[in-house]
Protein backbone atom coordinates (compact mmCIF):
# COMPACT_ATOMS: atom_id res chain seq x y z
CA UNK A 1 0.00 0.00 0.00
CA UNK A 2 1.53 3.58 -0.91
CA UNK A 3 1.18 4.95 2.48
CA UNK A 4 2.96 8.52 1.69
CA UNK A 5 -0.17 10.53 1.34
CA UNK A 6 -1.56 9.68 4.80
CA UNK A 7 -0.34 11.55 7.90
CA UNK A 8 2.84 10.70 9.97
CA UNK A 9 1.22 8.35 12.16
CA UNK A 10 -0.72 6.74 10.30
CA UNK A 11 1.90 5.80 8.09
CA UNK A 12 3.53 4.08 10.70
CA UNK A 13 0.52 2.27 11.58
CA UNK A 14 0.28 0.72 8.56
CA UNK A 15 3.90 -0.10 8.42
CA UNK A 16 3.94 -1.87 11.70
CA UNK A 17 0.51 -3.58 11.57
CA UNK A 18 2.34 -6.49 10.04
CA UNK A 19 5.14 -6.91 12.85
CA UNK A 20 3.84 -9.82 15.88
CA UNK A 21 5.02 -6.65 18.23
CA UNK A 22 2.33 -4.35 16.84
CA UNK A 23 -0.62 -7.13 17.67
CA UNK A 24 1.45 -7.53 21.34
CA UNK A 25 1.16 -3.93 21.50
CA UNK A 26 -2.58 -3.63 20.36
CA UNK A 27 -3.94 -6.27 22.44
CA UNK A 28 -2.18 -4.61 25.82
CA UNK A 29 -3.49 -1.88 24.76
CA UNK A 30 -7.49 -2.84 24.04
CA UNK A 31 -7.15 -4.85 27.20
CA UNK A 32 -6.15 -1.40 29.21
CA UNK A 33 -9.05 0.54 27.54
CA UNK A 34 -11.21 -2.41 28.69
CA UNK A 35 -9.99 -2.15 32.28
CA UNK A 36 -10.33 1.46 32.38
CA UNK A 37 -14.04 1.15 31.24
CA UNK A 38 -14.62 -1.64 33.79
CA UNK A 39 -13.14 0.38 36.49
CA UNK A 40 -15.77 3.11 35.53
CA UNK A 41 -18.46 0.94 35.08
CA UNK A 42 -17.26 -0.41 38.64
CA UNK A 43 -17.07 3.08 40.20
CA UNK A 44 -20.50 4.08 38.61
CA UNK A 45 -22.27 1.34 40.06
CA UNK A 46 -21.12 1.76 43.37
CA UNK A 47 -22.07 5.74 43.75
CA UNK A 48 -24.80 5.23 42.58
CA UNK A 49 -25.57 2.71 45.16
CA UNK A 50 -24.47 5.22 47.50
CA UNK A 51 -26.53 7.72 45.94
CA UNK A 52 -29.43 5.76 46.36
CA UNK A 53 -31.19 7.64 49.41
CA UNK A 54 -29.50 10.88 50.03
CA UNK A 55 -29.21 12.17 46.21
CA UNK A 56 -32.11 13.37 44.10
CA UNK A 57 -32.57 11.27 41.02
CA UNK A 58 -31.99 13.43 38.30
CA UNK A 59 -28.33 14.83 40.15
CA UNK A 60 -27.54 11.03 40.77
CA UNK A 61 -28.43 10.66 36.69
CA UNK A 62 -25.91 13.69 36.14
CA UNK A 63 -23.24 11.82 38.13
CA UNK A 64 -23.73 8.73 36.91
CA UNK A 65 -23.37 10.27 33.14
CA UNK A 66 -20.45 12.35 33.80
CA UNK A 67 -18.74 8.93 35.57
CA UNK A 68 -19.46 6.96 31.97
CA UNK A 69 -18.22 9.68 29.60
CA UNK A 70 -15.41 10.30 31.71
CA UNK A 71 -14.14 6.76 31.48
CA UNK A 72 -15.14 6.70 27.57
CA UNK A 73 -12.81 9.60 27.49
CA UNK A 74 -9.86 8.75 29.52
CA UNK A 75 -10.29 4.89 27.26
CA UNK A 76 -10.37 6.41 24.07
CA UNK A 77 -6.97 8.81 24.79
CA UNK A 78 -5.13 6.09 26.12
CA UNK A 79 -5.91 4.10 23.15
CA UNK A 80 -4.54 6.47 20.84
CA UNK A 81 -1.83 7.43 22.89
CA UNK A 82 -0.64 4.12 22.58
CA UNK A 83 -0.75 3.94 19.08
CA UNK A 84 1.26 7.15 19.22
CA UNK A 85 -1.57 9.68 17.74
CA UNK A 86 0.34 12.87 18.61
CA UNK A 87 -2.93 13.88 20.88
CA UNK A 88 -1.54 17.76 21.28
CA UNK A 89 -1.98 18.51 17.67
CA UNK A 90 -5.48 16.65 17.70
CA UNK A 91 -6.54 18.78 20.40
CA UNK A 92 -5.64 21.83 19.21
CA UNK A 93 -7.37 21.23 15.80
CA UNK A 94 -10.39 20.09 18.33
CA UNK A 95 -10.25 23.53 19.69
CA UNK A 96 -10.29 25.29 16.11
CA UNK A 97 -13.70 22.52 15.04
CA UNK A 98 -15.07 23.57 18.77
CA UNK A 99 -15.15 27.01 17.80
CA UNK A 100 -16.72 26.07 14.59
CA UNK A 101 -19.37 23.94 16.24
CA UNK A 102 -20.15 26.26 18.93
CA UNK A 103 -21.11 29.26 16.65
CA UNK A 104 -22.99 26.24 14.91
CA UNK A 105 -24.33 24.83 18.15
CA UNK A 106 -25.83 27.82 20.22
CA UNK A 107 -29.02 26.22 20.49
CA UNK A 108 -27.48 23.30 22.08
CA UNK A 109 -24.95 24.80 24.38
CA UNK A 110 -27.74 27.29 25.72
CA UNK A 111 -29.46 23.99 26.35
CA UNK A 112 -26.89 22.84 28.13
CA UNK A 113 -26.09 25.79 30.54
CA UNK A 114 -29.84 25.91 30.65
CA UNK A 115 -29.51 22.10 31.75
CA UNK A 116 -27.08 22.92 34.17
CA UNK A 117 -28.85 25.86 36.02
CA UNK A 118 -32.43 23.47 36.20
CA UNK A 119 -29.78 21.10 37.76
CA UNK A 120 -28.83 22.92 40.35
CA UNK A 121 -31.77 25.07 40.89
CA UNK A 122 -34.00 21.95 41.18
CA UNK A 123 -37.25 23.45 40.54
CA UNK A 124 -39.20 20.00 40.06
CA UNK A 125 -37.81 16.65 40.54
CA UNK A 126 -38.31 13.44 38.41
CA UNK A 127 -41.95 12.04 39.15
CA UNK A 128 -43.20 15.69 40.21
CA UNK A 129 -46.06 16.77 37.86
CA UNK A 130 -45.22 19.87 35.66
CA UNK A 131 -47.24 22.53 33.74
CA UNK A 132 -45.20 24.63 31.05
CA UNK A 133 -47.24 26.66 28.96
CA UNK A 134 -50.42 24.32 28.14
CA UNK A 135 -48.35 21.11 28.84
CA UNK A 136 -48.79 19.30 31.77
CA UNK A 137 -47.23 16.02 32.73
CA UNK A 138 -44.76 13.63 35.16
CA UNK A 139 -41.19 14.98 34.88
CA UNK A 140 -39.58 11.65 33.68
CA UNK A 141 -36.15 12.62 33.10
CA UNK A 142 -33.89 16.29 33.37
CA UNK A 143 -31.40 15.97 31.15
CA UNK A 144 -28.74 18.09 29.84
CA UNK A 145 -30.21 19.28 26.72
CA UNK A 146 -33.66 18.46 27.27
CA UNK A 147 -36.64 17.53 29.92
CA UNK A 148 -38.85 14.40 29.19
CA UNK A 149 -42.72 14.79 30.18
CA UNK A 150 -45.01 11.97 30.08
CA UNK A 151 -48.52 13.87 29.83
CA UNK A 152 -51.76 12.80 31.12
CA UNK A 153 -53.03 11.47 27.74
CA UNK A 154 -50.14 9.18 27.21
CA UNK A 155 -47.90 11.19 25.18
CA UNK A 156 -43.82 11.86 25.12
CA UNK A 157 -42.81 15.50 25.37
CA UNK A 158 -39.34 17.07 24.92
CA UNK A 159 -39.15 20.47 25.86
CA UNK A 160 -35.71 21.88 25.66
CA UNK A 161 -34.06 23.03 28.73
CA UNK A 162 -33.68 26.78 26.92
CA UNK A 163 -37.41 27.11 26.94
CA UNK A 164 -37.77 26.00 30.51
CA UNK A 165 -35.51 28.36 31.67
CA UNK A 166 -37.08 31.35 29.58
CA UNK A 167 -40.94 30.26 30.78
CA UNK A 168 -42.93 30.11 33.81
CA UNK A 169 -43.08 26.43 35.16
CA UNK A 170 -45.30 25.39 38.03
CA UNK A 171 -44.79 22.26 39.88
CA UNK A 172 -48.23 20.76 40.88
CA UNK A 173 -47.11 18.46 42.96
CA UNK A 174 -44.38 20.21 44.99
CA UNK A 175 -46.59 20.88 48.39
CA UNK A 176 -48.73 18.08 49.52
CA UNK A 177 -52.04 19.63 49.55
CA UNK A 178 -53.49 21.67 47.28
CA UNK A 179 -56.90 24.07 46.75
CA UNK A 180 -59.31 23.26 44.58
CA UNK A 181 -61.23 26.59 43.82
CA UNK A 182 -65.11 26.23 42.25
CA UNK A 183 -66.54 29.31 41.16
CA UNK A 184 -69.99 28.99 42.10
CA UNK A 185 -72.79 30.97 40.95
CA UNK A 186 -76.18 32.11 42.39
CA UNK A 187 -79.28 33.67 41.96
CA UNK A 188 -79.91 37.13 43.42
CA UNK A 189 -83.37 35.50 45.51
CA UNK A 190 -80.65 32.67 47.42
CA UNK A 191 -80.74 33.63 50.89
CA UNK A 192 -76.65 33.36 51.21
CA UNK A 193 -76.09 32.82 54.95
CA UNK A 194 -77.65 29.25 53.52
CA UNK A 195 -75.37 29.22 50.78
CA UNK A 196 -72.52 29.18 52.97
CA UNK A 197 -73.48 26.85 55.36
CA UNK A 198 -74.79 24.75 52.80
CA UNK A 199 -71.24 24.52 50.69
CA UNK A 200 -69.63 24.64 54.12
CA UNK A 201 -71.18 20.84 54.86
CA UNK A 202 -71.04 19.61 51.12
CA UNK A 203 -66.73 20.43 52.02
CA UNK A 204 -67.62 18.20 55.65
CA UNK A 205 -69.04 15.46 54.12
CA UNK A 206 -66.81 14.75 51.29
CA UNK A 207 -64.30 12.16 52.11
CA UNK A 208 -61.58 13.81 49.09
CA UNK A 209 -61.71 17.03 50.95
CA UNK A 210 -59.70 18.11 53.93
CA UNK A 211 -61.55 19.78 57.08
CA UNK A 212 -58.07 21.39 58.01
CA UNK A 213 -57.19 23.98 56.13
CA UNK A 214 -60.88 24.86 56.58
CA UNK A 215 -62.45 25.40 52.69
CA UNK A 216 -62.60 28.87 52.01
CA UNK A 217 -65.86 30.56 50.89
CA UNK A 218 -65.27 33.64 49.09
CA UNK A 219 -68.19 36.19 47.70
CA UNK A 220 -66.61 37.23 44.60
CA UNK A 221 -68.94 39.62 42.87
CA UNK A 222 -72.51 40.62 41.91
CA UNK A 223 -72.73 39.09 38.03
CA UNK A 224 -74.99 39.91 35.41
CA UNK A 225 -77.10 36.78 36.33
CA UNK A 226 -75.87 35.65 39.74
CA UNK A 227 -74.16 36.17 42.39
CA UNK A 228 -70.87 34.97 42.11
CA UNK A 229 -69.00 32.61 45.53
CA UNK A 230 -65.21 31.20 45.22
CA UNK A 231 -65.70 27.98 46.68
CA UNK A 232 -61.99 26.59 47.92
CA UNK A 233 -61.68 22.93 49.40
CA UNK A 234 -58.35 21.76 50.13
CA UNK A 235 -57.40 18.22 49.47
CA UNK A 236 -54.20 15.78 49.63
CA UNK A 237 -52.35 15.98 46.07
CA UNK A 238 -53.19 12.43 44.67
CA UNK A 239 -57.54 13.27 45.33
CA UNK A 240 -57.47 15.97 42.93
CA UNK A 241 -59.86 14.14 40.04
CA UNK A 242 -61.43 12.05 42.72
CA UNK A 243 -62.61 15.39 44.53
CA UNK A 244 -63.39 17.53 41.39
CA UNK A 245 -65.67 15.13 40.72
CA UNK A 246 -67.46 14.54 43.34
CA UNK A 247 -67.63 18.10 44.57
CA UNK A 248 -69.42 18.93 41.48
CA UNK A 249 -71.92 16.23 41.58
CA UNK A 250 -72.36 17.02 45.36
CA UNK A 251 -73.04 21.07 44.51
CA UNK A 252 -75.78 20.02 42.43
CA UNK A 253 -77.02 18.01 43.35
CA UNK A 254 -77.15 19.69 47.21
CA UNK A 255 -78.51 22.83 45.54
CA UNK A 256 -81.34 21.06 43.81
CA UNK A 257 -82.49 19.66 46.77
CA UNK A 258 -82.43 22.82 48.84
CA UNK A 259 -83.82 24.69 46.24
CA UNK A 260 -80.26 27.06 45.54
CA UNK A 261 -81.05 27.96 41.61
CA UNK A 262 -77.63 27.72 39.88
CA UNK A 263 -78.70 30.66 37.28
CA UNK A 264 -77.46 30.72 33.88
CA UNK A 265 -78.00 33.46 31.34
CA UNK A 266 -81.14 33.77 29.80
CA UNK A 267 -82.95 35.87 27.41
CA UNK A 268 -86.26 36.69 27.38
CA UNK A 269 -87.41 37.12 23.88
CA UNK A 270 -91.19 38.77 23.13
CA UNK A 271 -92.51 39.00 20.17
CA UNK A 272 -94.55 41.64 18.79
CA UNK A 273 -97.40 40.92 16.69
CA UNK A 274 -98.01 44.03 14.22
CA UNK A 275 -102.05 44.81 13.77
CA UNK A 276 -102.76 43.99 10.21
CA UNK B 1 -64.70 -12.07 68.43
CA UNK B 2 -60.95 -11.73 67.54
CA UNK B 3 -60.29 -15.37 68.30
CA UNK B 4 -59.47 -17.94 65.15
CA UNK B 5 -62.57 -20.05 64.52
CA UNK B 6 -62.71 -22.71 61.97
CA UNK B 7 -65.44 -21.83 59.58
CA UNK B 8 -67.89 -24.78 57.72
CA UNK B 9 -67.30 -24.75 54.35
CA UNK B 10 -69.73 -22.92 51.52
CA UNK B 11 -71.62 -20.95 54.87
CA UNK B 12 -71.35 -17.60 54.83
CA UNK B 13 -70.03 -15.58 58.28
CA UNK B 14 -70.85 -12.15 59.14
CA UNK B 15 -69.58 -10.15 61.96
CA UNK B 16 -71.52 -7.21 63.52
CA UNK B 17 -68.99 -4.12 63.75
CA UNK B 18 -70.97 -1.75 65.66
CA UNK B 19 -73.27 -0.58 62.27
CA UNK B 20 -70.90 -1.76 60.01
CA UNK B 21 -70.72 -5.38 58.12
CA UNK B 22 -68.33 -7.43 57.59
CA UNK B 23 -68.70 -11.27 55.94
CA UNK B 24 -66.84 -14.18 54.74
CA UNK B 25 -67.08 -17.54 53.01
CA UNK B 26 -65.12 -20.40 52.82
CA UNK B 27 -64.86 -22.96 49.73
CA UNK B 28 -61.75 -24.87 50.15
CA UNK B 29 -59.23 -22.34 49.21
CA UNK B 30 -61.39 -20.05 48.60
CA UNK B 31 -62.36 -17.22 50.84
CA UNK B 32 -64.96 -14.55 49.64
CA UNK B 33 -65.22 -11.40 51.48
CA UNK B 34 -67.81 -8.49 51.62
CA UNK B 35 -67.61 -5.22 53.42
CA UNK B 36 -70.58 -2.92 54.32
CA UNK B 37 -69.02 0.19 55.98
CA UNK B 38 -70.69 3.46 57.51
CA UNK B 39 -69.50 6.64 58.12
CA UNK B 40 -67.81 6.74 61.84
CA UNK B 41 -70.27 9.30 63.17
CA UNK B 42 -73.40 6.71 62.20
CA UNK B 43 -71.70 4.06 64.61
CA UNK B 44 -74.04 2.17 66.56
CA UNK B 45 -73.39 -0.43 69.93
CA UNK B 46 -74.07 -3.35 68.65
CA UNK B 47 -71.09 -6.00 67.85
CA UNK B 48 -70.80 -9.31 68.10
CA UNK B 49 -69.60 -12.81 67.60
CA UNK B 50 -69.13 -13.93 63.89
CA UNK B 51 -72.73 -15.60 63.07
CA UNK B 52 -73.84 -17.77 60.25
CA UNK B 53 -75.79 -15.51 57.68
CA UNK B 54 -77.33 -14.85 54.82
CA UNK B 55 -75.24 -14.12 51.46
CA UNK B 56 -74.96 -10.12 51.60
CA UNK B 57 -77.12 -8.66 49.11
CA UNK B 58 -75.74 -5.35 47.41
CA UNK B 59 -71.93 -5.74 48.93
CA UNK B 60 -68.86 -6.07 46.50
CA UNK B 61 -67.65 -9.20 46.49
CA UNK B 62 -63.88 -9.84 47.38
CA UNK B 63 -62.02 -13.72 46.78
CA UNK B 64 -59.03 -14.49 47.89
CA UNK B 65 -57.17 -17.97 47.64
CA UNK B 66 -55.21 -19.63 50.16
CA UNK B 67 -54.76 -22.80 52.07
CA UNK B 68 -55.65 -22.45 55.84
CA UNK B 69 -58.37 -24.27 58.06
CA UNK B 70 -59.12 -21.33 61.02
CA UNK B 71 -59.21 -17.37 60.62
CA UNK B 72 -59.48 -14.49 62.65
CA UNK B 73 -60.42 -10.91 62.66
CA UNK B 74 -57.91 -8.99 63.72
CA UNK B 75 -58.50 -5.23 64.57
CA UNK B 76 -55.23 -2.79 63.77
CA UNK B 77 -55.06 0.35 64.50
CA UNK B 78 -54.75 2.61 61.04
CA UNK B 79 -51.27 3.28 59.88
CA UNK B 80 -52.44 6.84 59.17
CA UNK B 81 -52.45 8.87 62.07
CA UNK B 82 -55.54 10.08 63.35
CA UNK B 83 -56.37 13.41 64.63
CA UNK B 84 -59.04 14.52 67.15
CA UNK B 85 -59.26 18.14 68.33
CA UNK B 86 -60.78 19.64 71.95
CA UNK B 87 -63.62 20.79 72.05
CA UNK B 88 -62.70 24.07 73.59
CA UNK B 89 -58.84 24.98 74.07
CA UNK B 90 -57.28 23.20 77.22
CA UNK B 91 -54.86 24.79 78.59
CA UNK B 92 -52.29 22.27 80.44
CA UNK B 93 -49.88 24.28 83.30
CA UNK B 94 -46.80 23.87 83.72
CA UNK B 95 -46.07 20.65 86.35
CA UNK B 96 -50.01 19.16 85.44
CA UNK B 97 -51.07 17.13 82.91
CA UNK B 98 -53.92 15.81 81.33
CA UNK B 99 -55.61 12.42 80.30
CA UNK B 100 -58.07 12.17 77.49
CA UNK B 101 -59.30 8.80 76.36
CA UNK B 102 -61.02 8.33 72.72
CA UNK B 103 -62.45 5.86 70.96
CA UNK B 104 -59.94 4.96 67.38
CA UNK B 105 -61.64 3.07 64.57
CA UNK B 106 -59.33 0.57 63.30
CA UNK B 107 -59.11 -1.01 60.29
CA UNK B 108 -59.56 -4.95 60.45
CA UNK B 109 -57.76 -8.00 58.50
CA UNK B 110 -59.06 -11.52 58.08
CA UNK B 111 -55.82 -13.50 59.29
CA UNK B 112 -55.14 -16.95 59.04
CA UNK B 113 -53.05 -18.70 61.72
CA UNK B 114 -49.86 -18.57 59.74
CA UNK B 115 -50.11 -14.53 59.97
CA UNK B 116 -51.43 -14.56 56.08
CA UNK B 117 -53.66 -11.29 55.49
CA UNK B 118 -56.48 -12.40 53.74
CA UNK B 119 -58.63 -9.64 53.91
CA UNK B 120 -58.21 -5.62 54.69
CA UNK B 121 -61.05 -3.23 55.46
CA UNK B 122 -62.13 -0.20 57.26
CA UNK B 123 -65.83 -0.48 58.07
CA UNK B 124 -65.89 3.23 59.58
CA UNK B 125 -64.84 5.64 56.83
CA UNK B 126 -63.95 9.08 58.15
CA UNK B 127 -62.62 12.71 56.88
CA UNK B 128 -59.26 13.14 56.36
CA UNK B 129 -57.33 16.12 57.57
CA UNK B 130 -54.47 17.78 57.40
CA UNK B 131 -51.53 17.89 60.52
CA UNK B 132 -49.00 20.53 60.12
CA UNK B 133 -48.42 24.05 57.30
CA UNK B 134 -49.45 23.83 53.67
CA UNK B 135 -45.87 23.12 52.55
CA UNK B 136 -45.39 19.89 55.04
CA UNK B 137 -47.06 17.85 57.43
CA UNK B 138 -49.33 14.58 58.22
CA UNK B 139 -52.12 13.21 56.15
CA UNK B 140 -54.42 12.41 59.52
CA UNK B 141 -58.03 10.15 59.57
CA UNK B 142 -60.34 13.48 61.29
CA UNK B 143 -62.27 11.49 64.11
CA UNK B 144 -65.63 13.66 64.91
CA UNK B 145 -64.38 13.21 68.51
CA UNK B 146 -63.56 16.16 70.93
CA UNK B 147 -60.95 15.86 73.47
CA UNK B 148 -62.57 16.61 76.76
CA UNK B 149 -59.44 16.26 79.82
CA UNK B 150 -59.93 14.69 83.32
CA UNK B 151 -57.08 16.40 84.31
CA UNK B 152 -54.97 16.09 87.22
CA UNK B 153 -55.09 19.68 89.40
CA UNK B 154 -57.47 20.89 88.05
CA UNK B 155 -61.38 20.45 88.35
CA UNK B 156 -63.94 20.36 85.57
CA UNK B 157 -67.38 20.71 85.80
CA UNK B 158 -69.99 20.16 83.30
CA UNK B 159 -71.94 23.44 83.51
CA UNK B 160 -73.94 23.15 79.99
CA UNK B 161 -75.76 21.01 78.19
CA UNK B 162 -73.23 21.03 74.97
CA UNK B 163 -70.67 19.63 77.40
CA UNK B 164 -72.87 16.95 78.60
CA UNK B 165 -73.75 16.45 74.98
CA UNK B 166 -70.32 16.20 74.13
CA UNK B 167 -69.40 13.71 76.78
CA UNK B 168 -72.13 11.47 76.45
CA UNK B 169 -71.15 11.07 72.50
CA UNK B 170 -67.98 10.52 73.72
CA UNK B 171 -69.08 7.69 75.83
CA UNK B 172 -71.13 6.26 73.06
CA UNK B 173 -68.31 5.89 70.67
CA UNK B 174 -66.31 4.55 74.18
CA UNK B 175 -68.74 1.56 74.59
CA UNK B 176 -68.47 0.56 70.91
CA UNK B 177 -66.51 -3.14 71.24
CA UNK B 178 -64.93 -2.53 67.97
CA UNK B 179 -63.29 0.70 68.71
CA UNK B 180 -60.06 0.72 70.54
CA UNK B 181 -59.66 2.92 73.37
CA UNK B 182 -56.84 4.86 73.45
CA UNK B 183 -55.74 6.94 76.65
CA UNK B 184 -53.41 9.69 75.94
CA UNK B 185 -52.10 11.85 79.01
CA UNK B 186 -50.47 15.07 78.21
CA UNK B 187 -47.47 16.01 80.80
CA UNK B 188 -46.37 19.67 80.71
CA UNK B 189 -43.06 19.88 82.49
CA UNK B 190 -41.79 22.66 80.53
CA UNK B 191 -42.16 26.59 82.01
CA UNK B 192 -45.37 27.71 80.03
CA UNK B 193 -48.57 26.43 80.33
CA UNK B 194 -49.53 24.39 77.00
CA UNK B 195 -52.79 25.07 75.15
CA UNK B 196 -53.82 21.63 73.11
CA UNK B 197 -56.04 22.44 70.10
CA UNK B 198 -55.22 19.58 68.58
CA UNK B 199 -53.46 16.22 69.15
CA UNK B 200 -52.54 13.53 66.26
CA UNK B 201 -51.77 10.28 67.54
CA UNK B 202 -49.29 8.42 65.65
CA UNK B 203 -49.73 4.38 66.08
CA UNK B 204 -46.48 2.89 64.35
CA UNK B 205 -45.69 1.69 67.97
CA UNK B 206 -48.97 0.82 69.30
CA UNK B 207 -50.31 -2.81 70.52
CA UNK B 208 -53.79 -3.14 71.22
CA UNK B 209 -54.58 -5.60 73.39
CA UNK B 210 -58.54 -7.35 73.94
CA UNK B 211 -59.85 -6.10 77.83
CA UNK B 212 -62.82 -7.45 79.14
CA UNK B 213 -64.25 -7.92 75.92
CA UNK B 214 -63.09 -4.23 74.51
CA UNK B 215 -60.12 -3.46 72.64
CA UNK B 216 -57.48 -1.05 74.38
CA UNK B 217 -54.43 0.23 73.34
CA UNK B 218 -51.03 1.12 75.29
CA UNK B 219 -51.48 4.66 76.79
CA UNK B 220 -49.99 7.73 74.42
CA UNK B 221 -47.79 10.14 76.39
CA UNK B 222 -47.04 13.84 74.97
CA UNK B 223 -44.48 15.46 77.12
CA UNK B 224 -43.78 19.08 76.34
CA UNK B 225 -40.04 19.49 78.39
CA UNK B 226 -38.18 21.90 80.04
CA UNK B 227 -36.24 22.96 77.14
CA UNK B 228 -39.58 23.43 75.01
CA UNK B 229 -39.24 20.51 72.77
CA UNK B 230 -42.11 17.44 72.62
CA UNK B 231 -41.79 14.32 73.16
CA UNK B 232 -44.43 11.21 71.99
CA UNK B 233 -43.93 8.06 73.15
CA UNK B 234 -45.77 4.76 74.31
CA UNK B 235 -46.52 3.63 77.87
CA UNK B 236 -47.42 0.07 78.13
CA UNK B 237 -47.65 -0.57 81.85
CA UNK B 238 -50.68 -0.85 82.58
CA UNK B 239 -51.26 -3.54 79.51
CA UNK B 240 -48.47 -5.64 79.45
CA UNK B 241 -50.69 -8.54 81.00
CA UNK B 242 -53.27 -8.38 78.58
CA UNK B 243 -53.85 -10.72 75.21
CA UNK B 244 -52.39 -8.73 72.36
CA UNK B 245 -53.89 -8.59 69.17
CA UNK B 246 -52.42 -6.72 67.27
CA UNK B 247 -48.18 -6.07 67.82
CA UNK B 248 -46.96 -2.18 66.89
CA UNK B 249 -44.77 -2.66 63.47
CA UNK B 250 -41.60 -0.81 65.28
CA UNK B 251 -40.19 -2.57 68.30
CA UNK B 252 -39.03 -0.48 71.60
CA UNK B 253 -42.13 -0.11 73.48
CA UNK B 254 -40.71 3.20 75.26
CA UNK B 255 -38.45 4.26 72.80
CA UNK B 256 -38.94 7.71 71.95
CA UNK B 257 -40.83 8.71 69.27
CA UNK B 258 -39.69 11.77 66.92
CA UNK B 259 -42.45 12.29 64.20
CA UNK B 260 -42.51 14.76 61.71
CA UNK B 261 -46.04 15.62 63.00
CA UNK B 262 -44.17 16.48 66.77
CA UNK B 263 -42.87 19.76 65.61
CA UNK B 264 -46.24 20.80 64.09
CA UNK B 265 -47.75 19.44 67.21
CA UNK B 266 -45.10 21.69 68.98
CA UNK B 267 -46.47 24.78 66.55
CA UNK B 268 -50.14 24.17 67.01
CA UNK B 269 -50.13 23.75 70.76
CA UNK B 270 -48.44 26.64 71.24
CA UNK B 271 -45.16 25.60 73.28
Amino acid sequence: MNTTVLPGFLSKLFQDVSTPEFWKKAIGIVVAAALILIFFRVLQMLVARAMKKGVPEQRAQLIRKAIRYTGWVIAIVSVLQGFGVNLSALLGAAGIAGIAIGFAAQTSVSNLISGIFLISEKPFQIGDVIQVNDISGIVLSVDLLSIKLQTFDNRFVRIPNESIIKTNVINLTRYPIRRLDIMVGVSYEADLHKVSDVLKDIAAKNLNALDNPEPLIYFDKFDASSINILFGVWYEQSKLVDLRNSIIMDIHARFAAEGIEIPYPKRDVYIKRSSL
Amino acid sequence: MWNFFEPTEARWYGWTLDGASLWMRKNGEEWRFALQSIPFKQIEHDAHDPDSTEPPEAAEVSLAVARGKKVALRPHPSPTPYLVAARNEVKIHPGTEAWFTIALPPLFRVELESGAVLYEASPFTTTTTWFGDKTSGNLCLSLPIELDPECKNENGELVDSSTRESLERAAHYLACRSLIRCKIAVKNHSKEALDVKRLAIFTNLMNVYEKDDTLVSDTVVITATADGSLQNNIDDAGTKHLKKVHSAPKSGLNEVLIQKGVSFLRSIAGL
